[in-house]
C-alpha cells in the first residue's frame, strides 16, 4: 500500500483516452489496458485507458552473505517448501512488484 | 505477496500506473484482466471474479530476517552485483521523516489482517503498551499477534502457529481498504470496530 502519485491520479482524473507521453525509462508503459477504477472510496467509478508498466521476472538472488544491505534495511520475507527469500523493499520500491518462483512456487512479492 | 498460480494456471504480473485510492492494480501477460488489491480479486478482463491468493510473508528488518532465517537467499537488483541500485530509497526507522517523497518512517506501521469476515489493525504503537504476543479473539477465529520493536516487524499465526497473510501498512491506508475496520487498544478488554 503506497502513496497516491499525484500526477498519475490527475491524469487519471482527466476522462477520455489518457495520453502519456513516451519516455526513455526502465517503467516506459508498454501498453495500455481498459478498466475501472474508484477513484475515491464511495465515489464514482470510472473507465479508464490505464498504462501498464512491465515488472521484471525472475529476479537474480544471492545467497546472505553476499548481498551489501544495511541491518536496518527492510525486507519481505517469505518461507515457501523449506526454502527462504528475502526481497528487499529498496529494490521492490523500484518496481512495485516483481515476479518469482521459490522452492517451486510462483510468488508475486508487491510493495 | 501473492502466489502467482491461480485457477490452475501460472499468471506473471505487470502493475498498473499510478496508483488510486492507495490500490495496486495488477494486469497478468496472459489475459490482460486487471487485479484489484483492494478487491482481491480480478475486476476485468477474462479472468473477472477471480480471487488474488496472499501468501504468508514477513515485513522485516534485514537483521531480523537474516538471525531467523541465516540460509536464506536474496533478491539482488538486475546487473548489480554490488547489491546497491543506482535509485536508492533510504528508510529511516523511527527516525524523523525524510526529505525525500515517499520516505517512509517505519516504527508508525501496524499489522493489518482480515479473513473475508473481520478486519483488524495492530499499530505498533499499540502493540508496544500490549503484553506480547497479543491473542485476538475474531468471531470463531482466534489469532495470535506477535511484535519485534526492533526488527519493526509484526506477524500473526493460528492457533496451531501457522503464519497469516497480513501486511504491515499505515492506518489511513488500512481503513481506506476496510473502513469497518477493528482496531486494536492495548488498554481495552476486547478491541472496537471504527474510529
Amino acid at each position: 500500500m503506497r502513496v497516491v502519485i499525484p500526477l498519475f491520479v490527475a491524469l487519471l482524473f482527466a476522462g477520455g483516452v489518457a495520453s502519456i507521453p513516451a519516455k526513455a525509462s526502465p517503467l516506459s508503459a508498454q501498453k495500455t489496458v481498459r478498466t475501472h477504477v474508484q477513484l475515491r472510496p464511495g465515489g464514482p467509478v470510472k473507465d479508464v485507458d490505464m498504462p501498464v508498466h512491465a515488472a521484471p521476472v525472475d529476479p537474480p538472488s544471492v545467497p546472505a552473505d553476499s548481498v551489501v544491505l544495511d541491518d536496518n534495511d527492510l525486507v519481505l520475507g517469505v518461507v515457501v517448501g523449506g526454502r527462504a527469500m528475502a526481497y528487499p523493499v529498496r529494490f521492490l520500491a523500484l518496481h512495485e512488484i516483481v515476479n518469482d518462483v521459490v522452492a517451486g512456487t510462483p510468488l508475486t512479492p508487491t510493495w | 505477496m501473492y502466489a502467482r498460480s491461480l485457477a490452475g494456471r501460472r499468471f506473471t504480473f505487470d502493475f498498473g500506473a499510478g496508483l488510486v485510492n492507495n490500490n495496486l492494480l495488477l494486469v497478468d501477460r496472459q489475459t490482460s484482466s486487471v487485479w484489484s488489491q483492494l478487491a482481491n480479486r480480478a475486476i476485468s478482463g477474462a479472468m473477472t471474479g477471480t480471487p488474488l491468493r496472499p501468501v504468508p510473508a514477513m515485513q522485516t528488518t534485514w537483521k531480523f530476517w537474516r538471525a531467523r532465517h541465516p540460509d536464506t537467499r536474496v533478491m539482488i537488483e538486475p546487473g548489480d552485483a554490488s547489491g546497491r541500485p543506482y535509485f536508492y530509497h533510504h528508510f529511516v526507522p523511527g527516525g524523523p521523516r525524510g526529505k525525500r517523497p515517499g520516505a517512509h518512517d517505519a516504527s508508525t506501521l501496524g499489522l493489518g489482517y482480515s479473513n473475508g469476515s473481520w478486519a483488524v489493525y495492530f499499530s505498533f504503537t499499540e502493540l508496544a503498551r500490549a503484553k506480547i504476543p497479543v491473542r485476538a479473539t475474531l468471531g470463531q477465529a482466534h489469532i495470535i499477534v506477535h511484535y519485534d520493536k526492533k526488527g519493526l516487524t509484526a506477524w500473526a499465526t493460528d492457533s496451531t502457529g501457522k503464519l497469516l497473510a497480513t501486511v504491515l501498512v499505515y492506518a489511513d491506508s488500512w481503513r481506506r481498504f476496510f473502513p469497518k475496520t477493528r482496531i486494536f487498544r492495548a488498554d481495552v478488554a476486547r478491541s472496537h470496530s471504527g474510529d
